[in-house]
């Protein structure tokens, strides 16, 4: 599995990942296989998927709270 | 009046048919006949690569920030029946954001959307909040059943759907008198509600001159090596090119063989195999039947001008768009007597029964054999078909949106409301919603514009670098300065926010310490303005997604190009940083978006030429402008004192000093004043050398020199740590300043010691003579330390005799002056080039 891991990040050119886990998990096994002839810079976020609550706006974060409050409250 | 056009048919599959050509097109003729009315295009996100086509499209003819995008969770398909929640959320996201615009008219060219993608264009509530005007195609589908909308056929209860959501619109727009009377026949739609808005065909659809390479191009591209009887369209069964095949297998043999029959068009495979099995069956050579597959519309007006005679057989149809583009080219068209043809054509000497083969025959040979015939039909087409125009079509739709808009009926009795919006999706979704999917509908939710509308505007600055650490490099003096300048003097409808991004997440945030909202993703809407005023390469290009997003909703991005030297002099970085791939790499990503500024005309003339030289492809134009930078040395903002362990300068009156300024690198040409000085130190000169500047890179064999040079301390100085206020004294006490520098992006060290009187020797290179002109005192380009020994000579001769230039012409701004150019580029567009690839 590593090594095919390995083989697909030796390919790639620019890797567009969804998430930050993701791309932290990439880096610590390209920490392990110095070889891998792929640079930091290449791996890079895309905007989609993998949102959290801290990466919301002040505005999205106040839509945010009033869905949970009607989502949590009395419903009719 | 203001009317939101709902773009998507421009978005979806229907983009690469008439339906799609229909859209834009009619959208551009009301954009361009809208007079004091306000149009907004409204755009769906799950159709990111749709976007900047479109926005390049309305370039010059409507702001971007009257394109707007609104979001949902995708795919909303109807095709699959999971996407059920999704599609209806995204059907409330769509509504509020639609009611949100507060539009005295919604427009919507292309109802039957959203069965194979992810489009959702249903009028649902709408229409009892303002009136919803809507493109009326045709009802073939309910015309024949039997092709349609058997048992099998899918998409059906789809199509019934949206025959129920037609019915809803206030208004409908036919696209022939035939769907007109179709729609009030078995629609019951009301007379004085449903007008006919002919389509017309596109500009280029017209006779051309084609010059004999042109034609062979073209003709062998395709495999066609006879005169060619030409249709373009479908092969549905409805087309009726079984017919056709049957028809032209009937012509006398003589003429048949004279001639190809191509059928040109973006067809089924299975039914292509079937059409090809008739040409077989009935004798047809297998090299006189052509099936090109789709075909470019450049390829396309060659083919209608080139061909022998343009045969339509199609027993239904709406308008019968390819009739009228071929009649444009001033092809001899021969078409089926049924439906809106008729219309288009506008006689009857050219019609055939579709369901007659004997009668397509005879027409076909009438055209192909009677050349008064022929050449009457060729002169008579082009000018019919001037006559359905976009423009008056547009004009037409406008004056039927000002009546209907003009009836009180429909007057506005609704306003958005994001609890309303809220409590719908929480009923779609049972009021179970995960952590997950509330954070994603919020940031959709979030993109919904505010209502009553915002009355001013943010001017997003990115200070990444100088947020994390200030080195203070000439870059973050330049940042520094003017974002002091901007917070101090924001441009009117403006708000100031500085704003960081990162290399570990997506998003820029906040800078300003004392919001409420330092650290949160900054909210943005169209028509804000995104400057890239520092220089970060990582974090730029990391995010790069982001400002994407933010250029696609209609915000302006643009950023400041300080130089291209990593690019132009890569020898002198560290080839294990690869700072010109990265410098690279980053320029790369800058052209992608609206614009660059540069701190000198030579940047902003080196840059066009980079882009010209990467051949960088575009839809919309990039912008590039430059302007001066500030020096406001005479006020520093530095609260530094003068270090204590400073190295003190004697300065002696009676002693020439030449004075330097800039990090130690080897592009400054420190190595090369030294040695032309060591040369007249040796020849008993008695001047001094004083260089200010950090130490850099690649200069190790440099510093060596300085720091066990003979003369440092008696007549070299170097000041490797001198603060801003000692900077300003060395300036007030040095005779003259030496700019050697190979490449600048601009030269500030000039301008600060202009603006102390002293004079200059510089390097002439086109930077410096574009900010000191005449006025400083210039050594060659490529000089050898001896030449410079003897630039320096010849200057101390003419200072003595005071017949050297003088700096005090040289024009300086100050950074108010240089912040106000700056926002007068970026927010009113006053650029200098515009590039265009």
């Amino acid at each position: 599995m590593k090594k095919t891991v390995k083989s697909i990040l030796r390919k790639a050119g620019r890797l567009i990942l969804k998430t930050t886990v993701v791309r932290k998990i990439i880096i610590k096994i390209l920490n392990k296989a110095p070889r891998i002839k792929i640079r930091l810079r290449n791996i890079v976020l895309s905007d989609q998927g993998g949102m959290t609550y801290d990466d919301l706006s002040p505005k999205a974060r106040n839509v945010f709270h009033d869905f949970e409050k009607l989502i949590s409250g009395p419903r009719i | 009046m203001r009317i939101v056009i709902d773009m998507q048919g421009a978005q979806t599959e229907s983009r690469f048919r008439g339906i799609g050509r229909y859209v834009s097109s009619l959208a551009k003729a009301i954009v361009s006949n809208r007079g004091d009315h306000d149009i907004i295009l409204l755009l769906n996100g799950l159709f990111p690569h749709t976007i900047e086509q479109i926005r390049a499209d309305f370039e010059g003819l409507l702001p971007q920030d009257k394109i707007r995008v609104w979001y949902a969770s995708g795919p909303v398909r109807e095709y699959e029946k999971e996407n059920e929640t999704r599609r209806k959320t995204a059907g409330c996201i769509r509504e509020a954001y639609i009611t949100a615009l507060e539009p005295d008219i919604l427009f919507i060219p292309s109802l039957f959307e959203g069965y194979w993608d992810d489009a959702v264009t249903d009028i649902g509530e709408l229409s009892v909040r303002f009136p919803v005007a809507v493109v009326f195609y045709d009802l073939i589908p309910l015309l024949y059943p039997d092709l349609y909308l058997r048992p099998d056929v899918i998409g059906k209860d789809f199509y019934f759907r949206k025959l129920d959501e037609l019915k809803k619109a206030t208004v409908l727009f036919a696209i022939s008198e035939w769907v007109k009377n179709e729609g009030i026949k078995r629609l019951s739609f009301r007379n004085d509600r449903i007008f006919t808005v002919f389509p017309a065909g596109d500009k280029q659809f017209r006779p051309l001159h084609i010059t004999e390479q042109q034609r062979n191009t073209i003709l062998e591209k395709y495999g066609i090596g006879k005169p060619f009887i030409l249709y373009t369209g479908g092969n549905d069964r409805r087309k009726n090119l079984k017919k056709l095949i049957h028809a032209f297998a009937l012509l006398p043999e003589t003429v048949r063989l004279k001639y190809q029959l191509v059928l040109a068009g973006r067809m089924d495979a299975d039914l292509t195999k079937e059409l090809i099995e008739t040409g077989k069956d009935t004798g047809i050579q297998e090299n006189d039947l052509i099936f090109p597959g789709y075909v470019p519309d450049q390829e396309l007006v060659l083919l209608y001008n080139l061909c022998e005679a343009f045969v339509f057989p199609s027993i239904c149809e709406g308008f019968g768009l390819p009739v009228l583009e071929a009649m444009a080219c001033g092809a001899a068209v021969v078409s089926s007597n049924t439906s809106s043809i008729p219309e288009v054509i506008g006689r009857t000497d050219v019609l055939f029964d579709p369901n007659d083969e004997k009668d397509i025959c005879n027409m076909l040979l009438k055209v192909l054999t009677d050349t008064g015939f022929k050449n009457e039909l060729k002169s008579y087409n082009p000018a019919k078909a001037i006559q359905f125009s976009w423009y008056e079509s547009a004009r037409k739709a406008i004056k039927v949106m000002e009546t209907i808009v003009g009836d009180r009926t429909f007057k506005k009795a609704y306003s958005y409301s994001t609890k309303n919006l809220l409590e719908n999706i929480a009923k779609i979704h049972n009021h179970h919603l995960t952590k997950d999917t509330i954070v994603e509908l919020s940031h959709y939710i979030a993109k919904i514009p505010g209502c009553p509308e915002r009355k001013s505007r943010n001017l997003f600055v990115d200070i990444s670098e100088l947020y994390h650490r200030d080195f203070g490099t000439g870059v973050q003096r330049v940042t520094k300065n003017i974002l002091k300048q901007f917070l101090e003097n924001p441009p009117s409808g403006y708000h100031v926010i500085p704003v960081y991004g990162k290399i570990d997440s997506i998003g820029y945030k906040y800078a300003n310490a004392e919001s409420p909202h330092v650290h949160c993703t900054i909210d943005y809407e169209a028509g804000d303005v995104f400057l890239g005023l520092d220089l970060q390469h990582h974090t730029t290009r990391v995010q790069y997604p982001f400002l994407c997003n933010l250029r696609a909703e209609g915000v302006k991005v643009v950023f400041l190009v300080y130089d291209l030297l990593p690019i132009q002099f890569p020898q002198y970085w560290p080839a294990k940083h690869f700072v010109h791939k990265i410098h690279e790499e980053w320029l790369q990503v800058v052209t992608r978006f609206d614009g660059a500024v540069c701190i000198s005309r030579a940047v902003a003339y080196e840059l066009v030429e980079w882009m010209k030289q990467k051949e960088i492809t575009r839809y919309r134009p990039f912008r590039i402008a430059w302007f001066p930078l500030g020096a406001d040395i005479r006020n520093p903002d530095s609260n530094k004192s003068i270090p204590e362990n400073a190295t003190p300068v004697p300065f002696d009156e009676s002693k020439i000093s030449f004075l330097m300024v800039g990090t130690l690198e080897p592009r400054k040409g420190y190595g090369l004043v030294l040695a032309a000085m060591a040369s007249l130190w040796q020849e008993g000169m008695n001047i001094n050398l004083v260089i200010v500047g950090k130490q850099g890179w690649l200069v190790e064999d440099l510093v060596k020199v300085l720091k066990s040079h003979p003369e440092k301390g008696n007549r070299l100085f170097w000041l490797n740590n001198a603060s801003d206020r000692l900077l300003e004294q060395l300036y007030s006490s040095c005779t003259c300043l030496i700019a050697a520098s190979e490449g600048e992006g601009f030269g500030l060290p000039i301008v600060e010691a202009a603006l102390h009187g002293i004079p200059i020797i510089a390097r002439d290179i086109p930077v410096f003579r574009e900010v000191a002109g005449q006025h400083a005192y210039y050594f060659p380009k490529d000089a050898s330390p001896e030449q410079l020994a003897d630039a320096l000579k010849e200057w101390v001769g003419l200072y003595k005799q005071q017949k050297h230039p003088v700096s005090s012409g040289i024009k300086t701004v100050t950074w108010k002056e240089s912040s106000e150019k700056l926002l007068d580029i970026i927010l009113t567009d006053k650029w200098e080039y515009t590039i265009k690839i």
